[in-house]
């Protein structure tokens, strides 16, 4: 259980710079019974707007900053980095919802 | 505010730099903001005694949020702000919630919420979240900011997604809210109230023999809102960054007042004139209040390019009569992100007390300047993010008109047809 629901993670840990030069890959975890996820599921995700993907628990977890972390929020969530910072804070402080946890280092 | 509330701000916000990247306490997470800012106009009284400088614009927040379970939320914000005579940094709570999502389409919130109003209410009192100081006025009007700020009671809302049709956001809340008498939504109208019934009274009595003035006593007022409710629509449209939104707002309620005016008349029995006779009559009133009002939002986010427009139309019926013309207004704005610290942002709006009388041309018959039936702004602010938790901004604001001001605040001094007011805010969250 604990794989299937940290599984959010690995996708931007398992992220590598010289992988995104060329093309975005995904990684979810091995042993998680999912195969594929819809790339709006993902943003749907990290906006807060969905907490569960076929009756399983989703707990986005984000890297604080850096490349790989721009890029995906770039890419998926279609907002740079300030954008998504000020995104996350409406949240906090309109009651809206929590922003998923952020960690400095993979 | 005293100088020592000032320092003891100061103090707030240093202490929440130092804990800026937020903290969690057995599984409560806590975040806060706190800005102060600087008004000063060339002319007129605008949000507070601004023609001297006024320190008087800041706001705290503090919220403490916990997952009780997967699909339970509850959280907390209080909150404290001073704006000229309104807040006064009193603490209260901002919103105070618990949030159960079910699916992504319908989900429900019950306690003190943050109102949607057009796309930027929600987030008005969270300085960091724009790039502008001061909001634009034709939507988020100050006089108003307290009405829809927050209400007490039920929300339902959630997301339908169209595929490539792009997607549809709900929320409808409905409850009531508490508003303090001195709140100048009611109060200013209250004090017209009061000034008209003493004026028209020594209109009446002046060539009675004898009448030497009429005086007044203001005495309760009260505002005890029945219901509100909110139902807002956004549709994140299939072009990336380009969204609609509309909202439609409802609040009844019962305004109550009551005040003495006080007639006096020479004595013929002191040759001084320094005793008076004195008629004292007490007025009181209660009417009904509806107000309508419905707003349409667009946003457009490409790049570091913002783009945004929203108008709003407002009716108010007083004891089921329907007032006399619609207050409205909308503004155009936008701002461009020049690279991680920096950003400029301009916007223009313009709002009118009545609809139907926008050149003013009524209002000299009621003693009023008819540049006091509109307020052009054109806003130039450049904001810089120090870094993830400090912003600094300012701003300039050019404008035309006098419909905002309020006329306690402008008793002294003619109003202007034309004045600037210069702004300065710095703010840090965690």
């Amino acid at each position: 259980m604990i794989n299937e629901i940290t599984y959010l993670c690995i996708f931007i840990f398992g992220l590598s710079p010289s992988i995104l030069s060329q093309e975005l890959i995904l990684i979810i975890h091995k042993d998680s019974r999912f195969k594929s996820i819809a790339t709006k599921d993902i943003k749907y995700i990290f906006l807060g707007k969905l907490k569960k993907i076929k009756d399983l628990n989703i707990i986005p977890i984000t890297l604080k900053i850096g490349k790989v972390h721009d890029i995906f929020f770039d890419k998926f969530i279609k907002k740079n980095a300030r954008q998504f910072s000020r995104f996350l804070k409406k949240l906090l402080f309109t009651g809206r919802g929590k922003p998923p946890k952020s960690y400095k280092s993979k | 505010m005293s100088i020592i509330k000032h320092i003891s701000l100061l103090m707030t916000l240093l202490l929440f730099s130092s804990l800026a990247s937020g903290q969690e306490f057995y599984g409560i997470d806590i975040h806060g903001f706190a800005s102060q800012g600087y008004l000063r106009t060339t002319d007129n009284n605008y949000l507070g005694k601004s023609s001297k400088g006024s320190f008087e614009f800041n706001e705290v927040g503090i919220n403490f949020q916990k997952d009780l379970t997967d699909n339970l939320r509850v959280g907390l914000q209080l909150f404290a702000r001073d704006l000229g005579s309104q807040g006064n940094n009193e603490v209260k709570i901002d919103w105070a919630l618990l949030d159960y999502k079910w699916k992504p389409f319908l989900n429900f919130r019950a306690g003190k919420i943050k109102m949607p109003y057009g796309f930027y209410n929600q987030g008005r009192d969270v300085d960091m979240l724009r790039t502008s100081i001061i909001l634009p006025q034709s939507i988020y009007n100050e006089p108003i900011r307290d009405v829809i700020a927050s209400l007490e009671g039920f929300s339902f809302y959630g997301n339908f997604d169209f595929n490539n049709g792009g997607s549809l956001e709900y929320e409808l809340i409905a409850g009531t809210i508490s508003i303090d008498s001195d709140f100048p939504f009611i109060k200013d109208p209250y004090l017209e109230i009061v000034n008209g019934a003493a004026s028209g009274a020594a209109a009446g009595l002046a060539n009675v023999p004898g009448f030497s003035g009429v005086e007044t006593l203001t005495g309760g007022l009260r505002f005890d809102m029945k219901y509100m409710y909110v139902f807002s629509l956004i549709y994140n449209t299939p072009i990336e960054g380009f969204r609609l939104g509309g909202t439609i707002l409802e609040l009844e309620g019962d305004w109550e007042g009551d005040f003495s005016l006080i007639t006096n008349f020479a004595n013929p029995a002191d040759p001084t004139g320094t005793l008076l006779i004195s008629s004292v009559s007490k007025v009181s009133f209660t009417t009904e209040v509806l107000i309508r009002s419905g707003i349409v939002s667009l946003e457009y986010v490409w790049k570091n390019l913002t783009l945004s427009a929203e108008g709003v139309v407002m009716q108010f019926y007083l004891d089921n009569e329907k007032s006399d013309g619609r207050n409205g207004g909308l503004y155009i704005g936008g701002s461009y992100e020049f690279n991680d610290k920096f950003t400029l942002g301009l916007y223009y709006s313009v709002n009118y007390d009545n609809l139907k009388d926008k050149d003013g041309s009524d209002l000299p018959a009621i003693g009023k300047k008819d540049f006091q039936a509109w307020q052009n702004d054109f806003v130039i602010s450049g904001r810089y993010d120090v870094n993830e938790y400090l912003v600094l901004k300012a701003e300039i604001h050019i404008i035309n008109g006098a419909a905002d001001l309020n006329s306690v605040d402008n008793q002294r001094d003619p109003i202007k047809e034309d004045w600037l007011l210069f702004a300065l805010k710095a703010t840090v969250s965690f």
